[in-house]
């Protein structure tokens, strides 16, 4: 018989959770905060006024608003699309080789994922560079003038999206790794012997048991694809001319370039509002089908 | 072409792409001219950009106080993590289910997006630009991957090992760090590894929070050595400084690696 | 035995406190600045030395004159330390608003003349400067831009002790060769009409990329147009009857400015949206003109060092910028300036060694010229340690173009909302050069937004 008080294990829960909902709910309500008051470097350490939802008005009206949310779609979809093509693909290759391919494969996969943004940033930019990048050596070789990636809005799209992909897809190929390992050995010679085909193992059995983990995949690189800015903030700046400005880089800049938090605050409220509508789309698919 | 073939072939494929940035990083930072066309190898290699850079004292102060804050934050990560997971596995209370989703949903809302009031509320308290200030907050990257960890890997824990443990009058603490903390040694080592590379290679906060000569982390201190110049952007730092950033991560995948995949395991697909 | 102890301690404590008590240690005081790069300088600012003994080296003369080695010669019981923070252009406004915020205790911060307004209202200066600069202003000609420039509500917040000059540099072999001469193009006319024929001049027989190249990368290329803007008449902001401010470009002065830098492009300008490589493309002999500043002097000079002045002047040639003809030059002004934080620990000291920075001719001159930078004031215009040291490096005709261009300078309005302000006129630029608006509609729109943001 194991006694101990009541209160005990939030004691053990309390220096973990406490840490964790302050920097996350906390926050979050603080932020709610901010972005109902007019917070500026103006006013950042006296008295805020409360303005309602006025910051919002004016992130919507703010031109470049619009702007940021179309590069935030194309960046997104793009982005997110390949990564999970992508990373699928390797992982089912990856699944169907030998140990001792795998083994070889795995690490060297993982490390984009593992190093900091500064180290994909600043790789991607000596790659692409225009006098320093192995590409333009490609291009120039073949008789055109060398291209600064970065410097035109077309390709520095380009460029943070291929970066982007670079860093994100080990986490895919990870994860429908692990699941698909999760399918036992048993139950795909069950299904040889049942006489199954290739095709039916695949839809009928195989990818009911993958679909949680496809569907929380794709739900965590949304998130994590529309909403982490530290890439771009370090390659491009948002530029050139807010070609690259995602939304809630829009938000990061106002703030700590502009001096407008509110506004910021604003724009990171709307940026995990509508992550959330699209996961409530995703769960809504997910649930059609096992229907 | 066989299938087998064909596979090797795109897989070889993908890690060339993964590896080829790393490979153009390293190439470059030997390279002591870097100018347009740069080698492909480099022809007469030279230290001379990492030498430079350990010489710039601010890229020397980031490096300590990085390593100090990853340090100290992994250590409390570890720390009060795994009493979180003790909790979670093993302990009955009530609320579980909604503090357990409240872990969940802080999983899911990506830190970055925090920025703005966490910065007010440094400033606030006045620990804008302090490292222990940045400690408290690096526990927001590592905490819910740590606590799924190590909850985990305490399930694991074969009940009879515990109940022989109540019977011989262990109480909740004691069960605690005399028998699922020692046994969780490899997930230890694997959530101390998490919690240390969120921290040594997190860019925004760093560069936003602190800007103090003395207390700069690396991650802010190589962003400004590099984009110091007036009209240039030194590249040879880019290079070496990339590297240095790279090599616990490297030194990791070298030494830690059953670590690592032990604790993607246990944290990643739960 | 213990008798014994505390007489040993009682003896040592005296001893020692009469050492520190007639020593003659100097009482440290440090200095903590932040700055923006200097390129491979020995020296922190105009401020004083860097501490390795590399400013010694290489600049023996300035060593002693420094700013802060004076002040220490007139404090004899004083050594100051400076502790200076560099930061990067590109991380410079975020990094002052992070002092803002946290309220940092800076001594001395390098302030943007553009932003002085906005900083100056976060009450996180103070008017440290504006006895002594309202003497200092009146006694050394600093021109009159530069005084409206720098203040806030009526008060000096700091000291703008250097700037540049906008100008056109021209390769001359080029010009020559469409068949130009430097009087043709010294004109926005003369500029439009010989552009087309430079521009294939210069891809036909030099091999190059355009004719000429315009910044148009971010808000601040605006400070081009301002100055043509008041060429023409116009105004960034003007009072009304009322004593308001409201937009004084929505009318013909503007639309002409905006047309004009969109029959530049018509005309085979290239909008180079990358302004770190202008110069260097330029150098590169890519364009044939580009629109740069007084700035690429050092870059001209460190490229042909053997050349003499003679040679340099009959290779490139340099106008202060547009001058659209008949009217009277105007260019923007601004500059740096250092401003005080009232957080400083040592405002005192501060303040004292910027003002012996300010006065002693010899060693700020010897700065303005190490740097490339251009003075504020007729004082040090007109100064021969200036002046001669100048000429040295710069051609004398070149000289005589940027002092125009300093003193035919209009200032930007000293309003906290001014960076909202530029921001609304880049928008219209863009929508006139880039997608195609009529200029009238897009500073409408302009004006519009100005409104509000000075209602606000």
């Amino acid at each position: 018989m194991d006694k101990y008080r009541a209160y005990v294990p939030y004691l053990f829960l309390f220096p973990a959770l406490g840490i964790l909902f302050f920097f996350q709910f906390f926050a979050w309500g603080w932020n709610i905060n901010i972005a109902l008051h007019d917070v500026t470097i103006m006013n950042f350490r006296r008295a805020w006024p409360f303005v309602g939802l006025e910051n919002f008005r004016d992130i919507f009206t703010d031109p470049v608003t619009l702007v940021t949310l179309r590069n935030t779609a194309i960046f997104a979809t793009t982005g997110i699309i390949s990564q999970l093509l992508i990373g699928t693909g390797i992982a089912y290759l990856l699944f169907r080789a030998e140990r001792g391919i795998e083994n070889f494969f795995r690490p060297i996969f993982i490390i984009p994922w593992l190093t900091s943004v500064l180290v994909a940033s600043f790789g991607w930019r000596l790659v692409l560079g225009r006098d320093t990048g192995i590409v333009n050596m490609v291009i120039s070789s073949l008789g055109f003038e060398p291209i600064s990636f970065i410097g035109h809005p077309a390709t520095a799209m380009l460029a943070i999206v291929l970066a982007n992909i670079w860093r994100g897809t080990p986490f895919t190929i990870l994860l429908m790794n692990s699941a698909m390992t999760s399918i036992s050995p048993q139950l795909v010679e069950a299904s040889k012997i049942d006489g199954a085909s290739q095709w039916t193992f695949y839809t009928k059995i195989a990818l009911p048991i993958l679909k949680p983990f496809i569907l929380m995949n794709t739900i965590l690189i949304t998130v994590w694809t529309i909403n982490a800015y530290g890439l771009i903030l370090n390659m491009t700046g948002g530029g050139p001319i807010n070609a690259t400005r995602v939304f809630p880089l829009h938000g990061y800049l106002a703030a700590f370039n502009e001096g407008r938090f509110s506004f910021g605050a604003g724009i990171t409220i709307l940026s995990v509002l509508m992550t959330l509508v699209l996961i409530y789309f995703y769960l809504r698919f997910y649930d059609a089908d096992v229907v | 072409m066989s299938e087998k073939t064909n596979r090797i072939m795109i897989l070889s494929f993908w890690a060339a792409f993964t590896l080829l940035p790393f490979y153009w990083i390293l190439d470059l930072s030997f390279q002591k001219q870097i100018t347009f066309p740069p080698d492909i190898f480099p022809a007469n290699p030279s230290l001379y950009h990492y030498t430079n850079l350990v010489n710039e004292r601010l890229v020397v102060t980031g490096i300590i106080n990085s390593l100090l804050v990853s340090l100290v934050a992994a250590a409390v990560s570890v720390l009060i993590t795994t009493m979180a997971g003790y909790a979670f596995a093993s302990l009955k209370f009530k609320g579980k289910k909604i503090l357990f989703f409240g872990v969940l949903m802080a999983f899911l809302l990506p830190p970055n997006l925090n920025i703005i009031p966490i910065y007010s509320l440094f400033s606030e308290l006045g620990i804008l630009g302090s490292r222990i200030g940045m400690v408290f907050l690096y526990q927001l990257l590592a905490t819910p991957i740590n606590i799924f960890l190590f909850m985990n890997y305490f399930n694991t824990v074969d009940d009879a090992i515990v109940e022989s443990a109540v019977l011989d009058g262990a109480g909740v603490y004691a069960r605690y760090y005399k028998i699922f903390v020692p046994l969780a040694k490899p997930a230890l080592v694997a959530g101390f590894i998490f919690a240390f590379r969120f921290a040594w290679s997190e860019y925004v906060y760093a560069t936003t929070m602190v800007s103090d000569n003395s207390k700069i982390l690396f991650t802010a201190a190589l962003e400004r050595a590099v984009f110091s110049g007036q009209y240039t952007v030194n590249f040879g730092y880019m290079a070496s400084g990339a590297i240095f950033l790279a090599i616990p991560v490297l030194v990791i995948l070298l030494f830690g690696q059953r670590y690592l995949e032990l604790g993607l395991q246990l944290g990643g697909v739960d | 035995m213990k008798k014994l102890a505390v007489l040993a301690l009682t003896l040592s404590l005296i001893l020692g406190l009469g050492l520190v008590g007639t020593g003659q240690d100097k009482e440290v005081i440090t200095l903590k600045v932040m700055t923006t790069p200097h390129p491979g300088a020995p020296h922190y600012g105009y401020l004083g030395p860097v501490g390795s003994g590399e400013t010694k080296e290489k600049m023996p003369e300035w060593y002693e004159n420094s700013p802060v080695r004076v002040y220490e010669k007139n404090h004899p019981n004083v050594e100051i330390k400076l502790d200076v923070d560099v930061v990067p252009k590109s991380n410079y406004t975020k990094q002052l608003y992070l002092a803002v915020s946290s309220n940092k205790k800076y001594d001395l911060v390098r302030v943007d003349e553009m932003q002085v307004a906005q900083l100056a209202a976060t009450g996180y200066f103070t008017p440290q400067f504006s006895e002594d600069y309202e003497q200092w202003a009146e006694e050394k000609g600093l021109y009159e831009n530069f005084v409206k420039g720098s203040t806030y509500d009526g008060k000096f917040y700091g000291i703008l002790d250097r700037t540049g000059s906008r100008a056109i540099w021209v390769w001359k072999d080029v010009l020559h060769e469409a068949g130009y001469t430097m009087e043709d193009i010294s004109s926005a006319e003369g500029l439009l009409e010989a552009l087309p024929e430079i521009t294939e001049t210069a891809k036909e027989e030099f091999g190059m990329s355009s004719g000429l190249e315009y910044p148009f990368d971010a808000g601040w290329v605006v400070d081009q147009s301002w100055g043509w803007l008041y060429q023409l008449g116009g105004s960034i902001l003007e009072k009304n009857e009322e004593g308001e401010w409201e937009p004084g470009f929505n009318n013909e002065a503007g639309a002409r400015t905006l047309n004009y830098i969109k029959n530049l492009v018509d005309n085979g300008a290239t909008l180079q949206r990358d302004w770190q490589w202008m110069l260097a493309n330029f150098m590169d002999r890519k364009y044939a003109m580009t629109y740069e500043g007084s700035w690429a002097v050092s870059a001209i000079t460190s490229k042909y060092p053997d050349k003499s002045h003679e040679e340099l002047t009959d290779m490139i040639g340099v106008i202060p910028t547009t001058k659209f003809e008949g009217k009277e030059l105007r260019a923007l002004a601004g500059g740096w300036m250092w401003m005080i934080p009232r957080a400083a620990p040592n405002p005192d000291v501060a303040h004292e060694v910027i003002m012996t920075m300010l006065n002693n001719r010899e060693s700020y001159a010897h700065m303005l010229v190490q740097e490339g930078n251009l003075p504020t004031s007729e004082w040090m215009f007109d100064a021969p340690q200036y002046k001669d040291m100048v000429t040295r490096d710069i051609p004398e005709p070149w000289y005589e173009q940027f002092r125009r261009g300093v003193a035919g300078g209009v200032h930007r309005p000293s309003l906290e909302k001014y960076s909202q302000i530029q921001k609304a006129f880049w928008d219209a630029t863009q929508r006139v050069v880039v997608n195609d608006v009529p200029a009238e509609e897009a500073l409408d729109r302009a004006a519009k937004q100005v409104r509000e943001i000075l209602e606000d």
